[in-house]
């Protein structure tokens, strides 16, 4: 964190973003870049494309900065960014055809044949603590809105509304989602509860 | 069998209706006289209604169970109508499953948030955002040069 914007809220930097200070920007999207790249990991996007789709979405965020209305709604406007950054990847790589090429074998014939890693990656590794597993696992066994909802809610703390606006929804759907999600959560969780 | 009009096949048909309360006022005269007056269909009618009234109290329980979540819920998030809150509260005293499903949604939203907060802190992120300001960077640069040389061309 740079010590400049130190005491700045978030509506600050958001002011002073859209008056092309860059410092600013940079403030903010650091400052969002961990809750955008856990929403991710929580929603079980592929590990190794994170990253890639934070920067897209980040990126988003920082071209179209001048374009938010309301400093306010910032939380609820950079949701909806990586709800639908996040749907397209999934739609992208459902039609994306696999293909399987068999020139490299020609060609690096000396080349030792790498098998894949499955096993635990980095983050993984740092995360293995079983309840953090069971946590993660029981999260991915919900449906898709009632995971973005709790997601949303627990892991960024956003209000009922802010989240009605991200996923446009009424609120009476986001208290329902919250309230189905945590009881199924808590089914899923209940022997590891003490 | 023909009684009240209807004939047993065609009550069986419409006892499911007859049990939801579906039918007219003069089809479910029909079926009654037909029920009051035939042990077959009436066995038949009994076990329908058993099944209904199972079913239905089945779906009242799931109901009031997500009613309480919701307003549990609410009021762990602070999102509750401060209009509601001393009502809730009330309730919660009286009632010892909501104090028991409170307690555990707390616990759940705990065990959640600590898991979260690990995860938020121990990944690394790459700088992602420092990337992000360089392809701005390079984004507007290289419109500046389309919109000069678009300029330039005219």
């Amino acid at each position: 964190m740079k010590l400049k914007f130190k005491n700045d809220s978030t509506e600050a930097l958001i002011n002073k973003a859209q008056n092309d200070d860059f410092e600013a920007l940079e403030e903010l999207i650091r400052r969002e870049e961990k809750n955008i790249y856990a929403t991710l990991y929580y929603m079980n996007a592929r590990c190794d494309e994170i990253s890639d789709l934070v920067q897209e979405i980040l990126f988003k965020v920082a071209k179209n900065i001048k374009k938010l209305k309301n400093p306010k709604t910032f939380r609820a406007w950079l949701n909806q960014i990586t709800i639908r950054q996040f749907y397209d990847t999934l739609r992208k790589k459902q039609r994306t055809p696999i293909k399987i090429t068999l020139e490299n074998d020609y060609e690096d014939k000396n080349k030792e044949f790498e098998i894949p890693d499955n096993s635990t990656s980095p983050h993984e590794c740092i995360l293995n603590d079983e309840l953090d597993l069971v946590i993660k696992k029981s999260i991915d066994k919900l449906k898709e809105p009632f995971k973005m909802t709790i997601v949303m809610r627990e892991l960024q703390g956003l209000s009922y509304d802010e989240i009605a606006q991200a996923t446009n929804s009424s609120i009476g759907t986001v208290k329902s989602r919250i309230a189905r999600a945590r009881c199924k959560l808590q089914e899923y969780i209940k022997p590891y509860m003490c | 069998m023909l009684k009240g009009n209807l004939t047993c096949t065609i009550v069986g048909k419409l006892l499911t209706h007859y049990v939801e309360d579906n039918l007219d006022k003069k089809y479910k005269e029909m079926v009654s006289i037909h029920l009051r007056n035939c042990p077959m269909c009436m066995e038949k009618y009994s076990v329908v209604k058993r099944l209904f009234n199972e079913a239905e109290k089945k779906r009242r329980l799931i109901k009031e169970r997500e009613v309480m979540y919701e307003e549990i819920s609410l009021y762990l998030d602070g999102e509750m109508d401060k209009s509601r809150i001393n009502d809730f509260e009330s309730i919660l005293a009286k009632r010892k499953e909501y104090e028991e499903a409170l307690l555990n949604i707390s616990k759940l939203k705990r065990m959640l948030n600590n898991s979260f907060y690990k995860t938020k802190y121990t990944i690394n992120t790459d700088d992602i955002s420092e990337k992000v300001m360089e392809q701005l960077k390079t984004s507007g640069l290289r419109n500046s040069i389309r919109r000069f040389f678009t300029c330039f061309l005219r």
